[in-house]
């Protein structure tokens, strides 16, 4: 699908597109997959609970992946450590991505990168059912 | 400064740069679904008739620093405001709350594509995907402020 845009670069835009990132195979490379996995990792980290760490907010505490929030202590928090999982499992695979041949990421449908987003949207809602049933 | 006052700044802090970034996604989501084709006229023509391509870094920039704000903020959040609207039986506002945060982190997780594809925008192979991706993020962006407006209504930090 092709658009005819007020998009099409501005002369500041073209000379920016030519930054040594945006001309980078190994960037697009990095770029394509960091972006497609990191819909897949956020929704396994929390469906599967993978937190890099557990932060508990009432006592500033930092525990090494997943640990329930302690009686008196307040609540803990799974979310931060979730991140910082998709960041760093994104990071890698994009890396290790770089190293495959351009071939086999030009084979990627490019419409998943933004179809993933959207349909990781279904299995985060709905493991928040308890907040949609309750009351 | 009370303690109250610095959460309140930080989140005005953080709902400013939320607008900038609704803005400029909202700019470049018009001018790739409706791009323009003549000479802009009126307000609608020249709202959708921007240099899209220019906003992709900014956009990058700007959900990051947003992203960081509410990270700080949502420490707070969590014991003096969550807690609260738990109490009051506030689940749907708290549940699409937990949805926002999921909503905003994958939007983060996109912005290298979001980005390369706009940084050649020349390219016809990345027409498509930028176009919807540009359209994706800007529905999550506006999802997101809603909820947190809203949110704030329920309870800001100063009740």
């Amino acid at each position: 699908m092709s658009t005819t845009t007020s998009a099409s670069p501005t002369p500041s835009a073209a000379k920016s597109s030519s930054t040594s990132l945006a001309t980078s195979a190994k960037f697009k490379t990095f770029a394509i997959v960091f972006s497609l996995t990191a819909p897949i990792l956020y929704v396994l980290c929390e469906l599967l609970s993978w937190p890099l760490f557990t932060y508990h907010p009432a006592t500033n505490r930092v525990d090494l992946g997943w640990a329930p929030g302690r009686s008196g202590e307040g609540p803990a928090m799974y979310w931060y450590g979730w991140t910082a999982t998709m960041l760093i499992g994104c990071v890698a695979l994009g890396w290790l991505a770089t190293l495959l041949p351009e071939r086999v990421i030009n084979k990627i449908p490019l419409a998943l990168i933004w179809l993933l987003p959207v349909l990781a949207l279904a299995p985060l809602a709905w493991a928040l059912m308890p907040f949609w049933t309750k009351g | 400064m009370s303690v109250s006052t610095f959460w309140t700044i930080l989140l005005i802090i953080h709902g400013l740069l939320a607008v900038a970034l609704l803005g400029a996604l909202t700019h470049q989501a018009m001018a790739v679904l409706m791009p323009v084709r003549q000479a802009a006229g009126n307000f609608v023509d020249r709202f959708r008739a921007v240099p899209a391509a220019g906003y992709a870094t900014a956009v990058c920039v700007l959900w990051v620093v947003t992203f960081i704000m509410g990270a700080w903020i949502y420490t707070k959040y969590r014991i003096t405001i969550r807690i609260p609207i738990e109490q009051a039986g506030y689940w749907k506002t708290q549940g699409f709350f937990e949805l926002k945060e999921h909503v905003v982190t994958i939007g983060l997780g996109v912005l290298p594509a979001y980005w390369y594809f706009w940084k050649n925008a020349r390219d016809p192979q990345y027409d498509s995907p930028r176009k919807w991706l540009t359209v994706v993020l800007a529905g999550m962006i506006w999802f997101s402020f809603i909820v947190g407006h809203v949110v704030n209504n329920v309870r800001g930090f100063g009740s």
